[in-house]
């Protein structure tokens, strides 16, 4: 993968995480697979769990283990308020960065003078 | 913990995984191998278990070292690292006391297992004593006992042998167990 979209990449990849929270809990595998349908976002799936280590320990998730119907217990993803929070801050920044990042890539810039 | 019968591919990556993450603490690495355990075998009950889907899960996963990479092994030397190999390395200038300091603030910080820290704090000091014991105990043997004009016997050596470079060597071995900034 070319080094710029594995920096974007990894950068949007914990957001993407909590956005998959947002309207449900969700244990390791679901949320690491759903991922991972997503094209170029995932290269390595194992990698992923580190980081919902890190989003746990930075309070924007928590978890809870629950029983399965198949097989031993699971450990659930819940979103907290904070990471409510930052998923809500990121995606308006997200939004302003890529109308931005579309505007030039696709005028080249041409509209700067027109629009000031 | 499973009832199924795993394939030794599996048994064989999170062995791999348990070594690649041997830096960090041990606590985080007991919980890294046993999400990656259950990711196998959440992946597995889908899609059957067998050679050529177990190959697939494990190839999806990544190298066991990618996975221990990305959960941030070799701690980096924070303050609290460098204070604690500073102290052990001049430790000598406060005998004993200095040495003490030093092993605190190892035991103080996370960066290393507790392994590392004991062969750090306790195998040094008996290397260097058992080292400075040997070597003038053959010295000694060879002259006969009078070649030691500074009146100091083989024990009084090994003893300040200890107390000079014990506390540099637990230094040299624990700096080496980080990563450099």
């Amino acid at each position: 993968m070319e080094p710029a979209l594995s920096q974007l990449r990894r950068g949007a990849l914990e957001y993407c995480v909590l956005a998959l929270l947002r309207d449900q809990e969700r244990y390791g595998f679901e949320l690491v697979r759903s991922l991972s349908a997503v094209d170029g976002l995932v290269t390595s799936e194992g990698t992923i769990y580190p980081l919902l280590t890190r989003l746990r320990k930075e309070a924007l998730v928590t978890t809870s283990w629950q029983e399965s119907a198949s097989g031993p217990p699971r450990r659930y993803y819940r979103l907290t308020d904070a990471g409510g929070a930052a998923l809500a801050a990121f995606s308006r920044d997200w939004a302003r960065f890529r109308d931005g990042v579309d505007a030039l890539l696709t005028s080249g810039g041409r509209h700067d003078h027109d629009a000031a | 913990m499973t009832t199924m019968r795993r394939d030794p591919l599996v048994d064989d990556y999170l062995r791999r995984l348990e070594a690649a993450a041997g830096d960090l603490p041990r606590e985080r690495r007991k919980e890294l191998v046993a999400e990656i355990e259950e990711h196998v075998e959440a992946a597995l009950a889908e899609s059957g278990d067998d050679k050529p889907a177990v190959r697939d899960v494990l190839e999806r996963l990544g190298s066991p070292e990618e996975i221990a990479a990305a959960a941030g092994v070799a701690p980096e030397r924070g303050r609290l690292e460098r204070a604690a190999l500073i102290v052990l390395s001049v430790s000598f200038v406060l005998p004993g006391a200095g040495y003490l300091i030093g092993a605190g603030l190892v035991l103080a910080s996370k960066a290393w297992t507790g392994r590392e820290q004991a062969i750090g704090l306790l195998l040094s000091p008996f290397v260097v004593l058992a080292g400075a014991i040997v070597v003038l105990v053959g010295a000694s043997s060879a002259a006969s006992g009078d070649s030691f004009d500074s009146g100091l016997g083989p024990l009084e050596i090994a003893v300040l042998a200890v107390v000079f470079l014990a506390g540099l060597l637990a230094a040299a071995y624990l700096s080496s167990r980080l990563k450099r900034p």
